[in-house]
């Protein structure tokens, strides 16, 4: 005996549909415009009341479809290529829906392509939608259990889920509080490439290409103390020490430096890096040590020759980890080996030559001086598109015009030519403070590269930023300022809205900082200090599973009691005539089910005659009630109650 | 077995247990917990913490949506085998409540369920009568088969029943067949003892003995209006049509597939308003005629043990 299901199968793709939204942003444009055309022939084929293709047809589109996840991922596994290949699939099992079990594995296949969202997304706009696509797949299996389906009756299917929600709650509380976090030991088994930001090498363009993206890199969470000046924030991602011109690289070294670990006492700050991001860790030049709330991480830091700290394998979660750093933002830069930062590949030009002769001053810090001031002036021009330098000598002495990336890599290898040991350092810049809170957050339009030279006098690494002699106001302001006041890559009316964008983005990123915190921060670390706020010592914690199950089962029981103390809404006159039935059924004169008011009457008169009289008026009252045009007053039903009442009092002849 | 079966499940006693979609429901949280687990992902484990929940309190509302329904038995049709038997009962429930999707179906080896009834309460229903169609393995005299009452509500992840063991019986005729023909019987002219009589009105050929079961329409009410005795009239032309439906198995002749022509013979008697009379292997049924003596006919066919349950026919012997 099968039901007709067939009512439920438009809202079914309706409910795929909604499911893939995000597929339009995180996934390729090409699964997109697939799942598209298999949904809208599907919607077609149940509009038209067609029969869906044959079995052979479905099987062979899913094997074009894996065919194709192989092509462009090179795998079917990895989290983006089952991902998308989940997606494809959920798509095409619309068109195998034989039962109700098709119907149901199709909305489990929803949840799981969310969860494959989630693993490449956990913003607070994905949250949102996430609940909303949860509560949709619910009410879906509502109307699922119920085998029909009506777009009117949708209310009738949201608010039992609503109600389902709001009981699901607390049970959800205690399991995300008390389930012990444990360590499958598996990877996530995928080679995370960076998608955008910096690599370890440095071209004219390269980072000029990075400021156009807003996307958010980390955010910094100042624990201790405000939040610094911007402009003495540089965030520091890797140190390139191979020049060859305006092009530097980082020559490849297996030398690593045992990473100081924990906190020592100095200003922390906590960090919550994105991922996609490669491999760095972003720090200060003031750091000290680099930790991660759980020390099993520890072993996978890495601190590299110039003092930058990295993980051995490229993140694909978002991590949070501290910065111990130095009070007063004292830089903490150790002296290495000052050869390999004298390296250049090319001999200067005569042309350099002699330009690097003007500037050479008697003491080191004087040269370091000239090299800076010849950019200002000098027709030097700061330009997020600038013309295409060949070379060294073309930008110096021909265009003129560049980005950080050309005044960091031009004076670093002009410091080399003056036998000063010099290096690039790409990385961050400043950050957007919050209005709240004590953090920054670093996006990609604040990508820098700024130069760090070694001080003979004071034996030191000593920072200096050849960009802000050309532009101080790109330093002073940040990026983002610098951007909407100057020149910007944003279209004009968004710049003309009053900077609306900008302050709703602030807006946005101010909650979304707080649920991305707390997402990220509550791991096993953080589990075990807030049941050791409640007194449950380290040696309980292994006793968790209990104490969740405990929990578990006196919800269940204060659900239940909830569930038995609820009343259901009747009418005054229903509620009046069950009262009755209930007397009645004392009398021992029993209803029928096709029994009415009348022929409950004609009963009473047959088996207690002598009651009739009591009973007539009250049944003559509901059927006045229930079946007049004109309701009873509230003197009427009250009086009707009070029969009613009394008439449990009366003792039944027999 | 049964006693085991009868001790197991408690009558009015409520037994939930997750679906296989249920299972399903809980291998894809298993599927999100493990996910988060290796990818540190907090906001999997609220969506897998979330649908567990959601499990946990659907297991709760699945089983407070029978707690407090009663199923009264209140009969069954009889039917051939092969028809659709209807089974009738009573969903009853004390408390105003909403209840949705209560299911009642058969749980026998001797029925198989065709119709499950399906029927949602609402709060100023006290009862609701249902029918559950059935259709028998076999001819016989069956004991009302077990019924369960269960429901999948709210989102089909668990299933919660109550077993019903209701006492009667159903009672299930062989089907008719049509077989070797059967001529009618002639009646002779000493047959008296069918009660034929002249009829005092001379409206109709003969007056015969009235038997129960045979239609009021049929009797000569002026007739009894002066005797006080009843007889049936028998027109001209129908009454020389009577049947006798003999019990006379040959001896390798199936059993069941003679009772199914006994029972197509008292069909065709009684679509052709003929009388007839039965015997079988138990008993022997006088002359009648109608719906009535055509039911009794049958029944008395269903009672015929079948050749395993102890060889007493008569006509086997």
């Amino acid at each position: 005996m099968k039901a007709d299901l067939r009512a439920l199968t438009l809202p079914l793709i309706a409910l795929v549909a909604f499911n893939l939204l995000p597929q339009l942003a995180l996934r390729p444009a090409w699964s997109s415009v697939l799942c598209f055309i298999f949904l809208s022939y599907r919607t077609f084929l149940v509009y038209a009341n067609l029969p869906v293709p044959p079995r052979w047809v479905i099987w062979l589109a899913q094997v074009v479809v894996g065919v194709a996840i192989w092509q462009h991922y090179h795998s079917i596994f990895g989290d983006e290529a089952a991902g998308t290949l989940l997606t494809l699939l959920t798509c095409l099992k619309t068109y195998e829906l034989r039962n109700k079990r098709d119907y149901f594995v199709n909305s489990m296949l929803c949840y799981l392509v969310l969860m494959s969202n989630m693993l490449l997304d956990q913003s607070l706009i994905l949250t949102i939608y996430v609940i909303a696509d949860v509560v949709l797949i619910m009410a879906f299996l509502y109307a699922l259990e119920s085998e029909t389906f009506s777009w009117k009756a949708m209310r009738g299917y949201l608010q039992p889920t609503f109600m389902l929600t709001f009981k699901a709650v607390p049970i959800l509380v205690v399991c995300f509080v008390l389930f012990p976090r444990f360590s499958t030991g598996f990877g996530s088994g995928q080679q995370t490439v960076g998608k955008t930001g910096i690599t370890d090498e440095l071209k004219p363009g390269s980072i000029s290409q990075l400021i156009s993206s807003e996307e958010l890199v980390f955010r910094a969470n100042f624990l201790k103390g405000d939040v610094p000046l911007r402009r003495s924030l540089y965030w520091r991602g890797a140190i390139l020490d191979r020049s060859n011109g305006l092009d530097w690289t980082r020559e490849k070294t297996t030398e690593r430096i045992n990473p100081g670990y924990g906190a020592n006492g100095g200003d922390q700050i906590e960090i919550f890096l994105e991922p996609g991001f490669e491999k760095f860790l972003f720090s200060l030049d003031s750091t000290r040590s680099i930790s991660f709330p759980n020390d099993f991480n520890r072993s996978r830091i890495t601190k590299k020759p110039g003092g930058t700290f990295e993980l051995l394998a490229p993140i694909q979660n978002r991590e949070r980890y501290f910065l111990d750093t130095a009070k007063e933002g004292e830089a903490l830069l150790e002296q290495g080996d000052l050869a390999r930062y004298l390296q250049t590949n090319e001999a200067p030009s005569a042309e350099m030559k002699k330009l690097l002769q003007t500037l050479k001053g008697k003491e080191q810090g004087q040269t370091v001086s000239n090299i800076l001031s010849h950019f200002r002036g000098n027709g030097f021009e700061y330009s997020m598109e600038p013309p295409a330098a060949k070379s060294l000598d073309h930008f110096l002495f021909k265009t003129k015009i560049g980005f950080c990336e050309h005044y960091a890599a031009s004076t670093a290898t002009m410091l080399r030519y003056s036998n000063i040991p010099a290096r690039v350092v790409v990385g961050f810049q400043g950050g957007n403070p919050s209005f709240l809170e004590n953090y920054m957050s670093v996006r990609g339009q604040d990508a820098h590269a700024w130069v760090e030279y070694f001080d003979e006098a004071g034996k030191r690494w000593r920072r200096i930023d050849p960009t802000a002699q050309v532009n101080p106001a790109r330093l002073a302001l940040g990026s983002q300022t610098y951007m909407q006041n100057g020149e910007s890559w944003l279209p004009n009316w968004i710049m003309d809205s009053n900077n609306a964008y900008f302050r709703a983005r602030a807006v946005i990123d101010e909650f979304e900082a707080s649920w991305i915190g707390f997402l990220v921060r509550f791991d096993l670390a953080r589990q075990k200090e807030l049941l050791a706020k409640f007194g449950m010592e380290e040696t309980l914690f292994r006793a968790l599973p209990v104490f969740l199950l405990l929990a578990l089962v006196l919800i269940l029981a204060v659900l239940y009691f909830l569930e038995a103390q609820k009343r259901e809404k009747l009418s005054p006159e229903d509620r009046l005539y069950r009262d009755l039935l209930s007397t009645l059924n004392k009398w021992k004169i029993e209803r029928k089910p096709a029994d009415g008011p009348l022929t409950l009457m004609d009963k009473v008169r047959a088996i207690q005659p002598k009651m009739a009289v009591h009973v007539e008026p009250i049944l003559e009252g509901l059927i006045e009630a229930r079946f007049s045009n004109r309701p009873l007053n509230r003197d009427q039903m009250d009086s009707l109650s009070l029969q009613v009442r009394n008439l449990r009092k009366l003792s039944v002849p027999r | 077995m049964a006693d085991l079966d009868r001790w197991i499940m408690r009558e009015n006693r409520i037994y939930i247990m997750p679906t296989s979609n249920g299972g399903l429901y809980l291998a894809g949280i298993v599927v999100l917990i493990l996910t988060a687990s290796t990818y540190n992902n907090n906001l999997i484990f609220i969506l897998a913490f979330f649908l567990f929940a959601v499990f946990f309190v659907s297991m709760l509302q699945t089983h407070y949506n029978l707690k407090g329904v009663r199923l009264q038995y209140i009969g069954a049709e009889e039917g051939f085998h092969g028809d659709r038997i209807g089974l009738n009962y009573y969903i009853v429930q004390k408390r105003p409540r909403t209840k949705k999707s209560l299911q009642v179906r058969s749980r026998s080896k001797t029925f198989v369920t065709l119709k499950q009834a399906r029927e949602d309460m609402r709060p100023q229903e006290m009862m609701k009568a249902v029918r559950v169609e059935v259709r028998a393995f076999r001819r016989g005299v069956h004991k009302t088969p077990p019924v369960i009452l269960e429901t999948q509500y709210p989102l089909g992840l668990f299933r919660a029943w109550k077993v019903y063991r209701p006492e009667g019986e159903i009672i299930v005729y062989p089907a008719p067949q049509s077989g070797p023909a059967l001529s009618p019987r002639a009646f002779d002219q000493g047959e008296q003892d069918q009660g034929l009589r002249t009829s005092p009105d001379g409206d109709f050929g003969e007056l015969k003995n009235y038997f129960p079961g045979e239609s009021y329409h049929q009797i000569a009410w002026k007739h009894y209006a002066r005797t006080h005795e009843l007889y049936t009239k028998v027109h001209w032309g129908a009454e020389d049509r009577h049947y006798v439906i003999p019990w006379a198995v040959a001896n390798k002749q199936d059993v069941e597939t003679y009772l199914e022509y006994m029972s197509g013979w008292i069909r065709k008697a009684v679509d052709e308003n003929a009388s007839f009379e039965m015997e079988t292997a138990l008993t022997s049924i006088h002359p009648g005629r109608g719906g009535e003596h055509a039911r009794l006919c049958w029944r008395a066919l269903a009672m015929v043990p079948p050749p395993s349950a102890g060889r007493k026919s008569k006509g086997a012997s």
